[in-house]
C-alpha cells in the first residue's frame, strides 16, 4: 500500500515538474529565438559575412545559432553540424513555417528552434542543450526515488510497529480465551498488557471471572444435588436387599415387580455414584492417587476384586516384567466400566489384555459384539451416549455415564483410551498407560 | 425376641436420617443380627453403656457431635469394632475418618451385601484366636497375641483390636513384604473386598503408636507397590 502511494506520488511529481520546466524552457527558448531572428533580419542584409553576422549573436542562453541563407548553412560553432538537424524540421522551417523539435544529437538532448527570416533571406535555428535541464530532471528522478523508498520504509515500519501495539493485544488476549476455554479457568489478562485496552482487560477478566464462578456453582451444584440423593438411594437398596432376600414368599407378580424395582433401584445407584465422580471431574478437584505398579500382579487382582476371575488375562512378555504408573482405584473403576460396556453391548469379553512397549502399555478389554462402526467411536465416549437398544442384553443397570467417567478418568491419570476393531469379530476397547519396562 | 438372645451378634447403628435407619435395622434384622439404633452421637454413646454391642455402625455425618467425633469417644474406652458410613470419597475424608479409630469404612450409597459382608468378617474375626506364637520379642517392642497385648519398654500401648491383629500378622511374617489384600484379607477377614487405604490409615496410626519417630519407621517399613514390611533393626528373641 505505501508502495504503491509512493510511486503514484513520485511519479506524479516528476511528469507534473518535467513538464513545467521543459515548458519554460521551451518558452524561452522560441522567445530567444524570436528576438534573434529579428536582430539578424534587421543586421542581416547589410551585413557581409554570415558568420561573423552569427557569432555577434550571442544567444542569452547556451545556444548554437544556424543560418540558412541562400541555401548553405552558415554556423557559429562547430558543436552541432547542420546535417545533424533534422530534415523534416529544415524543410518546414525553410518553406515558410517556425516549427521546434526535440532531438537527441551525439546522446545529448537539444531542442532546436527555428524561425524562417523576412525577405527570403532564409531560416533561423538556434539548438538549445538540454543537458543542464536533464541532470536536474535526473536528480528530481533520483530524490524522489530516494524519498520514495525512505517514506515507503518508514511508513511500513510505521505501520508495523502500531499494527503490533494494537494486535499484541489482542493476540494475547486470543492466547488467554483458548486457555479459558481449554479448562483453565483462573487465567486472566495482565492489566499492564496496554493502558489504552484497559477498559478491554477489566472486561474481559471480569467475565472470565464470572464464568469461572458460574461454573463452579454448576459443578458444586451438581455434586450437592448427588449427595442428597445418597441417603434415600442407600435407603431404597437396603430395603430392597430385605425384599430380594425374601422372594420367595412374594406372589408372582411381586416378584416380577421387585426384579423390575431392582434394575432400576440399581441404575439410579450408578447414576448417582458416576455423577459425583463426574462433578468432581468437572470441578477439577480429581487428584489421582498415582503408584508404579507391576502390570500382572495389578491386573490380576482388579479383576479378582471385580469378582470376574473367569475372564481370561493375556499379558504379552513384554509387560509380564513391567511396571505401570496408574491409580489403581481409578483404573480399576475404568476396567469395571469397559466389562459392563462389553456385557450390555458387546455380547460379553472375550479377554483382557496387556501389551506393552516403548514406555506404554495397553490394556485392552476385548468383546465378541458387533463392535463400534467408526463414525461412533468418539460419541461413544460422550456423556449419556446411549448403545443401540437393538444391541442391548441382559440387565444393564448402566448410568450413560460409564465410558465418559473412563475416558475422564483416564485422562486424569495421563492416559489415552479409544475404541478399536478386534480382528475376529467386535470392539477392543483400549486404554494406553505409562509404563516402564 | 427373647432377652439375651444375640442372633448372630449384637450391632448398634447411629444414623440420624429416619428411614435409613430403618432400613439398616431392617436389612440387618434381617440378616439375623440383633440391632439397636441411635440418631445422634449422644444417644448412642448412652446405648454402648447398656448391653455392649459387637460392632457399631456409624454414620460421620450426625447432628450435633460428628459421628467421628463419637468414634473417638468410644476409642476412648472400647475395644468394639467400629465401621463408618461416610458421606464422600475423597481420600482426606476417608482418612479423617480412619484416623479417628474406626476398623472400616463403607460410603453412600453402598451396596449392602457389601456392608454386610464387612460386619460379618469382622465379627468373626473378633472370635477368632490368633493361633502362633506366645511371645515376640524386637527390642524394647514385646508383642503378646494370646492377651492381646503390646508393650514398648513394659508400657502397655493401646492398640485397637484391628491395629493389634495388624501388628501381629506383620510381626509372625516379619521380613516379609505384606500386600495390602493380603492384609485385607488375613486382618480385616475380608476375600477381594475392601480398599487398600483401610491399611494405610492403620499403618499410619500403629506407626504413631510404636514407632519412636512414626515419620522415620524403623519397624513396619512401607515397600512401594507392594506393601508392607515388619523390619525391626534389632535381633529377635523368641521364647
Amino acid at each position: 500500500m505505501a508502495i504503491l502511494l509512493s510511486v503514484l506520488l513520485g511519479t506524479f511529481t516528476y511528469s507534473t515538474v518535467r513538464r513545467v520546466v521543459l515548458e519554460n524552457r521551451e518558452e524561452s527558448a522560441i522567445d530567444q529565438v524570436a528576438r534573434d531572428a529579428l536582430l539578424v533580419e534587421t543586421v542581416g542584409p547589410g551585413s557581409t559575412n554570415p558568420s561573423e553576422l552569427l557569432a555577434s549573436i550571442r544567444p542569452a542562453s547556451r545556444s548554437t545559432p544556424f543560418l540558412f541563407a541562400d541555401g548553405s548553412w552558415f554556423a557559429a560553432s562547430l558543436q552541432v553540424r547542420p546535417e545533424d538537424l533534422p530534415q523534416a524540421l529544415v524543410s518546414t522551417v525553410t518553406s515558410g513555417n517556425a516549427a521546434r523539435q526535440y532531438v537527441v544529437i551525439d546522446s545529448a538532448p537539444v531542442l532546436i528552434v527555428g524561425t524562417p527570416l523576412n525577405d527570403g533571406l532564409g531560416a533561423y535555428f538556434e539548438v538549445f542543450q538540454l543537458r543542464d535541464l536533464q541532470s536536474t530532471l535526473t536528480t528530481l528522478q533520483s530524490v524522489l526515488v530516494v524519498a520514495g523508498i525512505g517514506t515507503t520504509l518508514v511508513g511500513v515500519i510505521l505501520g508495523w510497529v502500531i499494527a503490533g501495539r494494537v494486535l499484541r493485544p489482542l493476540r494475547e488476549v486470543t492466547a488467554v480465551a483458548q486457555q479459558i476455554a481449554s479448562g483453565q479457568l483462573e487465567t486472566r489478562l495482565d492489566e499492564d498488557l496496554d493502558r489504552d485496552l484497559l477498559p478491554l482487560t477489566a472486561s474481559f477478566n471480569s467475565m472470565a471471572e464470572t464464568l469461572q464462578k458460574r461454573i463452579a456453582r454448576e459443578a458444586r451444584f451438581a455434586s450437592d444435588v448427588a449427595h442428597e440423593l445418597r441417603t434415600p438411594v442407600t435407603t431404597l437398596v437396603t430395603s430392597l436387599s430385605v425384599l430380594e432376600g425374601r422372594k420367595s414368599e412374594l406372589s408372582t407378580e411381586g416378584r416380577e415387580a421387585l426384579d423390575l424395582l431392582a434394575g432400576d433401584v440399581r441404575r439410579l445407584e450408578h447414576t448417582v455414584e458416576d455423577l459425583i465422580e463426574m462433578a468432581k471431574h468437572d470441578a477439577g478437584v480429581v487428584t489421582p492417587d498415582m503408584e508404579l505398579l507391576p502390570t500382572a500382579s495389578v491386573l490380576s487382582a482388579m479383576m479378582n476384586r471385580l469378582r470376574r476371575p473367569e475372564i481370561p488375562i493375556d499379558i504379552d512378555d513384554g509387560a509380564t516384567r513391567s511396571m505401570i504408573w496408574i491409580d489403581q482405584r481409578r483404573l480399576e473403576r475404568v476396567l469395571a466400566n469397559l466389562i459392563d460396556n462389553a456385557e450390555a453391548y458387546g455380547r460379553g469379553v472375550v479377554r483382557v489384555s496387556a501389551e506393552g512397549g516403548g514406555g506404554t502399555m495397553r490394556i485392552a478389554v476385548e468383546d465378541q459384539g458387533p463392535g463400534v462402526p467408526e463414525s461412533q467411536r468418539e460419541r461413544i465416549f460422550e456423556r449419556f451416549a446411549r448403545g443401540n437398544d437393538a444391541n442391548r442384553s441382559g440387565q444393564y443397570a448402566g448410568s450413560g455415564l460409564g465410558l465418559s467417567l473412563a475416558f475422564e478418568d483416564v485422562k486424569v491419570f495421563g492416559g489415552r483410551i479409544w475404541v478399536e476393531d478386534r480382528s475376529a469379530g467386535g470392539a477392543r476397547f483400549v486404554v494406553e498407560v505409562s509404563a516402564e519396562p | 425376641m427373647k432377652s439375651g438372645d444375640r442372633g448372630l451378634g449384637r450391632l448398634l447403628v447411629v444414623e440420624d436420617d429416619e428411614r435409613l435407619r430403618d432400613a439398616l435395622r431392617l436389612a440387618l434384622r434381617d440378616e439375623g443380627y440383633v440391632v439397636e439404633t441411635a440418631a445422634d452421637a449422644d444417644s448412642g454413646f448412652e446405648r454402648l453403656s447398656g448391653d455392649s454391642p459387637d460392632l457399631v455402625l456409624i454414620d460421620v455425618v450426625l447432628p450435633g457431635r460428628s459421628g467421628l467425633e463419637l468414634c473417638r469417644q468410644i476409642r476412648q474406652a472400647h475395644q468394639v469394632p467400629i465401621i463408618i458410613i461416610t458421606a464422600r470419597d475423597d481420600s482426606h475424608d476417608v482418612v479423617a475418618g480412619l484416623e479417628s479409630g474406626a476398623d472400616d469404612y463403607v460410603t453412600k450409597p453402598f451396596v449392602f451385601k457389601e456392608l454386610s459382608a464387612r460386619i460379618r468378617a469382622l465379627l468373626r474375626r473378633t472370635r477368632m484366636g490368633t493361633g502362633g506364637v506366645d511371645r515376640l520379642v524386637f527390642g524394647e517392642l514385646e508383642v503378646v497375641p494370646d492377651e492381646g497385648r503390646v508393650t514398648i519398654s513394659g508400657e502397655d500401648v493401646p492398640l485397637t483390636r484391628t491395629e493389634f491383629l495388624l501388628l501381629c500378622e506383620l510381626a509372625q511374617e516379619h521380613r516379609r513384604v505384606l500386600s495390602r489384600d493380603r492384609l485385607l484379607t488375613n486382618v480385616w477377614g475380608y476375600t477381594y473386598f475392601g480398599d487398600g487405604r483401610v491399611v494405610d490409615a492403620h499403618i499410619r496410626r500403629l506407626r504413631t503408636k510404636i514407632e519412636p519417630d512414626p515419620s522415620d519407621p524403623k519397624f513396619i517399613t512401607t515397600v512401594r507397590g507392594l506393601g508392607y514390611k515388619f523390619d525391626p533393626p534389632i535381633e529377635e528373641n523368641t521364647s
